[in-house]
């Protein structure tokens, strides 16, 4: 079998840098020991010590973790291990025993799926914690890992999951019955951020104006109430448009469009809902989009 | 806890050691440079007398949940000894809670702080601080504690309480006296910006328009106010609602829309009220529900 790419370049001449940039003069006063130098980390662990990788997300993609060590007899060993979670943001725990050493670096990273930014969520801890649950102690490394978003140590960096951009969602809401309104509510322990809703209402030949209403609500207190700018006469398919930062436009080719507040953040204490008035048995709500920005928060 | 009765990360030690084997190929043998493992200078800088100590304060809007602060120290005897202190929170409302740890003369290896609860991105916030006296605090970490936002020492964000997302909450409005105004005020010590707001003016049968108009204040001089684009005849019930970012509205479907400063920030007991003209003694207003985001800010 082939050698894997990075063990061929290994494999190859070792490299031999030359002085190609004039930089430096030659005598320096300073001297390193080289020979038997001190350990190039201060991430010191022992046998009671446990690293932990928590993963959490909407993606099972496998999940690479590296770990060099300087072991006490002057070893350096590499560990690696491929791990990965279901996709339902809950939180996955992950824990490998170390031995006594120093950790040189840890990295975790997608082996080879390409993950947007909001889809899976790691942190790289060590635990030594008589606390109840097995958690994170001292954390190393957290944030969304992506492709070219491995998270690490040394060097890390330390993201929370509400911070910078979160996952684009477009959900397909399912239709009510005829005669119903609809509504939409963000699953637990997720913080969203409205972009747009669209949804079509056609309307039975049963004479009567319809007045659509899109309402926030918290159990079943309403927060916001928008009226849609114009009302839909019988036997005709509206396509609704609810949006921030847009102004409320009346029906025009079949499409009505409503202003929403500019920063609608909801979680799964908010419900978003039609209240239309006039709505008769034989009207139907259907193609109902709903598009957040996701994050997730617990 | 686990079957032979202890905990879960105790179980996890007390397997056989830690054998890493090199399992991937990523290095030649040839080593000319070696580490030293004895006589090492100790892995931190953080060193402590019997003169310092950690100060843990938390703050939680909601209140009632556990802290747990852990931290190695390094001993003059070359013991690691684990630490392991907890706090309960209170409601931010009555106070933070904070506990002075002693220590012994030492180096601090690393801290955690984190929360065995599960909390939404806003809620609890966690401070450490080293005291040297007389009055010397060096903060060695701060930030909103939950799962998906580890707070650490020399690893971990030292946050801000006012950076990043606040806390999602809602608040219902007691309904003023028949003939009156309501208003909302800002929480002590807490940053709320007014994403939504809902109220309903009910209107006697008294003859006169009423105009309403949404103010904010220092309980003071006003530096904003939100007319109504349209006033209120007698005995009509008007849904006013009001957001940053939306054009004002006359009532469609006896709903009004109202204009808000983008954002809309408030501070602590600020008010947002109504004021409005030619109130009649049996006018109402009632159903007033606002959703905030707001931050601890002290």
């Amino acid at each position: 079998m082939a050698l894997p790419p990075a063990t061929a370049a290994l494999l190859a001449p070792p490299a031999l840098p030359e002085r190609d940039v004039q930089s430096l003069r030659p005598a320096h006063s300073v001297g390193f020991n080289i020979a038997t130098a001190g350990p190039p980390s201060n991430l010191y662990v022992t046998v009671n010590d446990l690293l932990q990788v928590m993963l959490m997300g909407i993606s099972a993609a496998p999940v690479l973790v590296d770990v060099r060590i300087l072991t006490a007899d002057g070893q350096i060993v590499i560990q690696e291990e491929t791990i990965s979670a279901p996709a339902n943001r809950t939180r996955n725990f992950f824990t490998f025993r170390l031995p006594e050493g120093f950790i040189l670096s840890v990295s975790v990273g997608p082996q080879s799926v390409a993950l947007p930014r909001g889809t899976l969520y790691a942190q790289i801890a060590l635990v030594r914690s008589q606390a109840p649950a097995v958690q994170y102690t001292y954390i190393l490394a957290q944030g969304y890992i992506g492709l070219l978003a491995p998270i690490y140590w040394p060097n890390s960096r330390s993201d929370f999951s509400t911070y910078e951009q979160g996952l684009p969602t477009s959900l397909n809401q399912a239709a009510p019955g005829a005669g119903l309104d609809w509504s939409f509510t963000p699953v637990v322990q997720l913080r969203s951020l409205l972009q747009s809703m669209q949804c079509t209402l056609t309307t039975s030949a049963a004479a009567g104006t319809r007045q659509v209403v899109i309402q926030i609500s918290q159990a079943g207190n309403i927060i916001f109430t928008a009226p849609a700018p114009s009302s839909q006469a019988p036997s005709l398919a509206v396509t609704y448009n609810f949006t921030p930062g847009v102004t409320s436009i009346p029906t025009a080719g079949g499409v009505c469009v409503t202003e929403m507040p500019n920063e609608v953040t909801i979680n799964s204490n908010f419900t978003i809902s039609t209240v239309t008035g006039g709505l008769l048995a034989g009207d139907q709500w259907g193609i109902i989009k709903v598009g957040t920005m996701d994050w997730l928060d617990q | 806890m686990s079957s032979a009765g202890l905990l879960p990360s105790m179980t996890e030690l007390l397997g056989a050691p830690a054998k890493p084997e090199a399992s991937v190929f990523t290095e030649q043998p040839h080593e000319p440079i070696t580490f030293a493992h004895s006589e090492l200078t100790p892995p931190t800088n953080l060193y402590v007398t019997i003169n310092d100590s950690l100060i843990l304060q938390a703050n939680d809007l909601v209140g009632g949940r556990q802290i747990f602060l852990d931290y190695q120290i390094l001993l003059p005897n070359g013991e690691i000894v684990q630490g392991e202190e907890t706090v309960t929170t209170k409601a931010f409302s009555t106070g933070g809670v904070g506990k002075t740890i002693p220590l012994p003369e030492g180096f601090i290896l690393r801290l955690g702080l984190r929360s065995i609860n599960l909390a939404a991105r806003g809620e609890i916030f966690g401070v450490v601080y080293l005291h040297r006296p007389p009055g010397i605090n060096q903060l060695l970490l701060q930030g909103y504690l939950g799962a998906t936002s580890a707070v650490g020492w020399p690893i971990g964000s030292t946050d801000f309480m006012t950076n990043g997302p606040g806390s999602l909450q809602f608040h219902v409005v007691t309904n003023p006296a028949a003939g009156t105004d309501w208003a909302f005020f800002g929480t002590s010590n807490v940053r709320t910006r007014i994403a939504m707001i809902n109220a309903t003016l009910t209107t006697s049968a008294a003859a006169a328009n009423r105009g309403v108009v949404l103010q904010i204040d220092q309980q003071a001089t006003p530096y904003y106010q939100a007319p109504a684009s349209a006033v209120q005849a007698a005995s009509l019930a008007v849904v006013y609602n009001a957001a940053s970012g939306v054009t004002p509205l006359a009532p469609v479907a006896g709903v009004a829309v109202l204009g808000l400063p983008t954002p809309c920030m408030l501070g602590s007991f600020w008010r947002i009220h109504s004021v409005t003209s030619n109130l009649q003694a049996a006018d109402q207003w009632s159903q007033i529900t606002i959703q905030t985001e707001e931050w601890m800010d002290i």
